[in-house]
C-alpha cells in the first residue's frame, strides 16, 4: 500500500483560529483553519477570504466530513518535525483509518476528490486497489456489484486488444 | 464503484501497477472499459511493469511502423513483438542482456511466436537466396 503520510507533509499555511464546515446533511464541525486548509479546496477558498466564518460542503455528507477532518488533524499534528511520530507509526495508523465499510470507504474517496486532499485519495484508492488485486473480472463485478454491460463482442474486442500481456 | 469518476477509478487501477488488473478491470463493464482505455499513463506503467521500461524506450526510438503513430502504448505495446523481432535481428545479445531473466523469457517466447505468425522477413528470404546463390556459383 502506498504511504500517503508523507504526501500529507505540505506546509501548514499560516492560517489562525477556527472556521466552521458545514456538511450537506446540516452536521457542523468547528475546525482549526490550519487543519482544514489540509484540504486544498478549504485552503483556496480560505485564501480569497480569511474572514469567512463558515463554508457549506454540498458534497460530503457529516460522517464522511468528521473522518476527513480526523485524518488531516492527525497528519497536522503526526507530520511536524518535532511530533515524535515515526513514518512507520503514520502507516499504522493509516491503515487502522481506512479499516471501514465498503460504502464509507467510496463515501471517503469522494469526499477525498471533492476536498482536494491528495495523500487521503492516495490512501483510500490504493485500499481498493488491494481488494481488486489478482481478481478476475467476474471476482471484481461480485465484490462491487458491478453490472456487466458489455457485449460478448466488446469483450472479444478487449482481450484482442490486451494479447500482448498473455503472450 | 461505478459512481466515483473515471480520473479516480483511474487512480485506483494506478495502485496495481499491472497489466492484467487493468484488462481485468477494462473488462468489468463498459464504464471501467472507457475510463481505463482513456488513460495513457496507466497504459504506458502497465507496459512497464509487463516488459520494462528499456523495452518501451526501444519502442518508442523505433516508434516508425504504422502502429506507432497512435499514442496508446495500449496499441504501442501490441507491437512489442514486432519490435523484439527487429531487435533480435539488430542486435539481439546486446538486447537480451539489458534484460533480466523473467522478461527475456517473455521476449524469447514473442519472438517464437512472431516466428510462427509471420515466418522470416523478406530481406531474409533475400538473404536466404543470395546466399544459396553464391554457394553454388
Amino acid at each position: 500500500m502506498a504511504t500517503p503520510a508523507a504526501a500529507a507533509a505540505a506546509p501548514a499555511p499560516q492560517l489562525e483560529g477556527d472556521i466552521k464546515l458545514v456538511s450537506e446533511d446540516a452536521h457542523e464541525f468547528v475546525t482549526p483553519k490550519n487543519v482544514a486548509a489540509q484540504c486544498k479546496m478549504i485552503k483556496t477558498m480560505l485564501e480569497v477570504s480569511e474572514e469567512q466564518e463558515f463554508i457549506n460542503l454540498p458534497n460530503v455528507k457529516g460522517k464522511e466530513l468528521e473522518k476527513v477532518i480526523e485524518y488531516c488533524r492527525y497528519h497536522v499534528q503526526a507530520d511536524k518535525p518535532d511530533s515524535g511520530v515515526s513514518d512507520n507509526d503514520k502507516k499504522t495508523w493509516d491503515e487502522n483509518f481506512v479499516k471501514v465499510d465498503k460504502e464509507t470507504l467510496f463515501n471517503l474517496i469522494m469526499a477525498a476528490n471533492y476536498l482536494d486532499v491528495k495523500s487521503l485519495l492516495d490512501l483510500t484508492c490504493a485500499t481498493v486497489a488491494n481488494m481488486l488485486k489478482n481478481k478476475t473480472p467476474e471476482e471484481i463485478r461480485r465484490e462491487f456489484n458491478i453490472k456487466n454491460d458489455l457485449t460478448p463482442e466488446e469483450e472479444e474486442e478487449i482481450k484482442r486488444e490486451s494479447a500482448w500481456l498473455y503472450q | 464503484m461505478e459512481q466515483l469518476p473515471d480520473e479516480v477509478v483511474q487512480l485506483i487501477f494506478h495502485h496495481l501497477h499491472s497489466g492484467s488488473a487493468l484488462v481485468a478491470g477494462s473488462l468489468t463493464s463498459r464504464k471501467f472499459r472507457d475510463a481505463l482505455w482513456s488513460s495513457d499513463p496507466l497504459w504506458r506503467e502497465a507496459f512497464d511493469h509487463e516488459f520494462g521500461s528499456e523495452a518501451r524506450d526501444a519502442v518508442l526510438l523505433h516508434g516508425t511502423t504504422r502502429k506507432m503513430q497512435t499514442t496508446q502504448l495500449r496499441s504501442q505495446a501490441q507491437i512489442i513483438d514486432d519490435m523484439v523481432w527487429r531487435q533480435k535481428y539488430a542486435d539481439h545479445k546486446a538486447f537480451l542482456k539489458e534484460v533480466d531473466q523473467d522478461r527475456s523469457r517473455r521476449i524469447e517466447k514473442a519472438i517464437q511466436q512472431m516466428k510462427k505468425r509471420y515466418g522470416p522477413r523478406p530481406e531474409d528470404w533475400f538473404n536466404l537466396i543470395a546466399w544459396g546463390f553464391l554457394s553454388l556459383w
